[in-house]
């Protein structure tokens, strides 16, 4: 028939598609999970099966699989709309009974089942039903209920997003519904780790042999997977029992949500390069000195997160690079001067003079100028593409009168003072833009690189410092960075936890791309 | 067809020709990149350099490579570490750096304000000449930072041996970080290159007779800054008052300050790393627990040259004795780079103020209102930093224990009572 054969026809590009998207799809800031709109249910199942370790071992699980899908470690991400009334249904396929708890989640009733140590459980081969409001935003998890130092790590847990109202992709994306917790990307970082050798004795029916007292775990996960498989896109086929990548991508300027989840038994410290990120809620409670009004002001500042058995951060992080005392844009002096380079930014007071040593300016429109120590700045009128722009070194030398900005240097490094100002000069803009310095003509970088034979290089080098911009490599060399965005680590700073029963490099690494602007960064579904 | 192949042949011949012109000859070698440094030691201060007047350059040259380290029971541990050679001639640095590695690396501290210019020689494994291991130098926790200088060598790079690298920074928030080497991190860092790294802040530049609501009782209500010039190169930021953060209001004012590095070492791995054995990285378990790269009581040996390697060389040069006069304000700089564990760490007797978290000042996001808090310990995870002041106003004179709250660690390792503890002690 036709039909079939038409249908069989897309079947087979389908699939082409999918291979090649997971293979080169790699601009991706989202989460995924199980989204059931408003008032969901959810029907889990608890069963065995198997995921791969980075190193490729088969390691034994059990995990929860959604309604016709395989068994998943971790546990289905649940999406969650603020306020809904929310049922999971729990069967159970394992030998022994199952239950789930939801911290975080007030008035959980339980129905159908046995009575449990904590809550009521499914039989093998039973069914228990779970109801609850979801009644604030936030980032939890669920995780068993019973027999739960076994249970818990065999991969019987999961995260839960709860959505805030009037949540919105695109339009209104915040973590708990305030401007002051908006982002523009998110990303889950839902933490585990493993003992191989409990799943081996689970595996060889010796579950009741186990001894939890002597565990140790050789393996460490983000989202259910270890390095190197984090980079695999979602969904790959390779992967069917391990759906969540974990490959965070950002332009800069946006703000990117973490939501971490401790979901292990150990505490990992997980370092953030690029950028201290700021704290904003724990366990689902927004830092706040007014109660109930999800304004994060006790917020914390950090670059390396303690991220605690059972706990929940949600973090936002950004990214501008717009002190590094270079310009990493790569732009040249007459480029328009993008928003995210200015540091600080004011209008000028007085109209300058040619025996002028200081300038004088209003109240920062943006940001604030640094107190003694020297920035470098460009006078202009205003204008994105003024091409009448002067550089200039200057120092606020008394804070006291943060207004007057002493002119340190005039000029770009390596030049001559220009003769007189710019006309109309009617703002000071803070930034490195178009920055050279001395050298060769143009020369847009601090210090000359090492020729590339005495350099070793890794596979997410672009060649180039700066953002977008691809250098000459040697064959074989870089390939993991298609934009040529600039490449930061996230990952545990316990480094043991770097490896895959015993192999470096693994377990807890990934690896957040800042990249350059008009690259299309696919967002979460819901 | 033949034509094809023959202009396919002549293309990639011609093509070759030009990779081959384009590539310059190999230059492994010693190059030290310091602006005004017109005789490559990495300093500004010889007769002939040329520093820019109004440009704060600061330079440093570091080696990497491997050495050894005396543990407080006298046992011997390879290392790999840096080594600085600020000041050392090109011609000197190889010879000079080998087997020099150091045990924490060697302190960098730096001003707001500074263009910092380091470089870092790979001066190869003496002792595992089958390594041809890279190095580089990642400033942990710097803010937005790039990734060509961020030393990460899936990102970047790292160094080759008898090369040279210069890493440049604009020094622009001041706190407490730590540096360490990130190739191969996990064994790299087990085996000891890991340095502190403090950033002191613009305050300290401030004019003198600034008003400063907070300071300390007895200090007055304005900044003392006695050789305060409007050229920072002109105006040292340690004589005068001086501070943790850029508080505007004096609060972190301190006297003596003390960065305090929170470690340990695996014997067995060590062992293994000398011996060319497989590493084993599943079963890291440090056993030997240190302050700034000592176990007590040598944490406390003050005297110069008293702890020296099996070569003959102070490795390790951080003692950790925290000695002040009553009345005094301590400002430790506290940092965990272990690879294996959080640590928690006990002033026994003495009130411990946090006022920083990751060099971050705690206070509210609009900076109307501080959040330091009074505590006994502090837990800090790999990669943390916190910054604590002791005032000592008012407390007995007497040695205090400054010590791991792991109490199960405190010793060398079989040897009871030593490791990661140390004495502070008022006098």
């Amino acid at each position: 028939m036709k039909t079939s054969a038409k249908k069989r026809t897309m079947r087979a590009l389908g699939l082409a598609a999918i291979l090649i998207l997971g293979l080169f799809a790699t601009a991706q800031a989202k989460v995924d999970g199980l989204y059931n709109g408003a008032n969901p249910t959810f029907n889990l199942t608890a069963a065995t099966g198997y995921i791969v370790g980075g190193d490729g071992a088969v390691l034994h699980i059990w995990g929860l699989s959604p309604q016709g899908g395989p068994v998943q470690y971790p546990a289905p991400t649940l999406i969650i709309p603020q306020g809904s009334t929310v049922t999971v249904n729990l069967t159970n396929q394992l030998a022994e009974p199952v239950s789930l708890v939801f911290p975080g989640q007030t008035n959980v009733q339980a129905t159908g089942g046995i009575e449990g140590l904590v809550t009521r459980e499914a039989v093998p081969g039973g069914t228990v039903t779970y109801t609850f409001t979801a009644a604030t935003p936030g980032t939890f998890m669920y995780q068993s209920g019973s027999n739960m130092a076994l249970q818990i790590e065999m991969g019987l847990a999961g995260a839960i997003i709860v959505r805030p109202a009037g949540f919105a992709i695109p339009g209104n994306m915040t973590a708990y519904g305030t401007a002051d917790t908006a982002y523009d990307q998110e990303i889950l970082y839902f933490q585990s780790e493993m003992d191989h050798r409990i799943h081996e004795k689970v595996d060889s029916g010796q579950a009741s042999l186990v001894d939890l007292t002597t565990w140790f775990p050789y393996y460490w996960f983000y989202n259910g997977r270890n390095a190197p498989d984090v980079f695999s896109a979602a969904g790959v086929p390779w992967l069917p029992n391990q759906p969540y990548d974990c490959f965070p991508h950002l332009l800069p300027g946006q703000k990117m949500l973490l939501r971490i989840v401790g979901a292990g038994r150990d505490m990992h410290p997980f370092h953030h390069h690029g950028n201290s990120a700021t704290l904003i809620a724990v366990d689902g409670q927004v830092l706040e000195s007014t109660p109930g009004s999800n304004n994060p002001d006790l917020g914390e500042v950090l670059f390396t997160q303690p991220v605690l058995p059972g706990q929940t951060r949600d973090v936002i992080f950004s990214w501008n690079g717009n002190e590094l005392g270079f310009d990493i844009y790569g732009h040249v002096a007459t480029d328009p001067i993008l928003e995210v380079e200015v540091f600080a930014a004011a209008t000028l007071q007085d109209p300058l003079a040619e025996t002028d040593t200081g300038v004088n300016v209003a109240a920062p429109s943006q940001g604030a100028f640094p107190k003694r120590r020297a920035f470098r700045a460009v006078l202009t009128s205003g204008l994105a593409t003024d091409p009448a722009r002067e550089v200039v070194v200057l120092r606020m030398d008394d804070p006291a009168q943060p207004n007057i900005l002493t002119v340190v240097k005039r000029g770009q490094e390596g030049t001559t003072t220009p003769a007189s100002w710019p006309a109309n000069t009617s703002a000071v803009i803070g930034t490195y833009h178009g920055q050279i310095f001395a050298g060769p003509a143009d020369n847009r970088f601090p210090v000359t690189l090492p020729d590339q034979k005495d350099l070793t290089m890794g596979a997410f080098y672009s060649g180039s410092p700066f953002l977008g911009a691809m250098g000459t490599l040697p064959p074989g060399e870089g390939g993991f960075n298609l934009n040529n965005g600039l490449a930061f680590m996230w990952h545990s700073h316990s480094e043991k936890e770097l490896t895959n029963n015993n192999i470096f490099p693994g377990g807890a690494i990934s690896i957040a791309i800042v990249e350059p602007f008009g690259t299309t960064i696919e967002q979460s579904a819901h | 067809m033949p034509s094809t192949l023959m202009r396919r042949a002549l293309g990639l011949l011609l093509g070759v020709c030009l990779l081959a012109l384009a590539v310059p000859a190999a230059r492994a070698a010693v190059i030290v990149q310091c602006p005004g440094d017109n005789n490559g030691d990495a300093d500004l201060v010889d007769v002939g350099d040329t520093p820019d007047p109004d440009r704060v350059v600061r330079c440093m040259h570091l080696t990497g490579g491997d050495g050894y380290a005396v543990m407080a029971d006298g046992r011997r541990q390879y290392t790999f570490g840096f080594h600085d050679l600020t000041g050392t001639a090109i011609g000197q640095v190889i010879n000079e750096g080998r087997m020099k590695a150091n045990w924490p690396s060697p302190l960098i501290a730096r001003d707001e304000g500074d263009e910092f210019f380091l470089t870092l020689t790979n001066v190869g494994m003496v002792q595992r000449p089958d390594l041809f291991d890279a190095h580089s130098v990642h400033f942990h926790g710097f803010p937005n930072s790039s990734s060509i200088f961020d030393g990460l060598p899936e990102s970047s790079f790292g160094i080759n041996m008898m090369s040279s690298l210069t890493y440049y920074y604009n020094v622009v928030k001041a706190g407490t970080y730590m540096y360490h080497c990130h190739i191969e991190a996990t064994e790299h860092m087990q085996m000891g290159m890991l340095g502190n790294l403090y950033v002191r802040p613009a305050q300290n530049r401030y004019p003198d007779g600034h008003p400063l609501g907070a300071l300390p009782a007895g200090k007055g209500a304005a900044h003392v800054n006695g050789d305060y010039a409007l050229n920072p190169n002109q105006d040292d930021p340690l004589v005068g008052y001086k501070y943790a953060y850029n508080d505007g209001d004096g609060s972190t004012y301190y006297d003596v300050e003390y960065p305090i590095m929170m470690g340990g070492f695996d014997s067995n791995f060590h062992d293994a790393d000398e011996f060319v054995q497989p590493l084993n990285f599943a079963d890291l378990e440090d056993n030997y627990t240190m302050l700034n790269g000592r176990g007590y009581p040598d944490t406390v040996n003050t005297a110069p040259g008293a702890i020296v390697n099996v070569n003959g060389f102070e490795a390790q040069k951080t003692p950790s004795l925290i000695s002040v006069n009553s009345g005094q304000i301590i400002l430790l700089r506290i940092v965990n780079l272990n690879v294996t564990h959080f640590w928690g760490l006990s002033a026994l007797g003495l009130p411990m103020k946090v006022i920083a978290h990751d060099a971050d000042l705690l206070q509210t996001a609009d900076g109307s209102q501080k959040l330091y808090y009074l505590t006994n310990s502090v837990t800090i995870g790999g990669g943390g930093s916190v910054d604590v002041l002791i005032d000592t106003t008012g407390l007995p004179t007497g040695t205090y224990p400054l010590y791991s709250t792991l109490l199960d660690h405190l010793s060398n390792p079989s040897e009871d009572f030593g490791g990661m503890m140390t004495e502070i002690r008022i006098n």
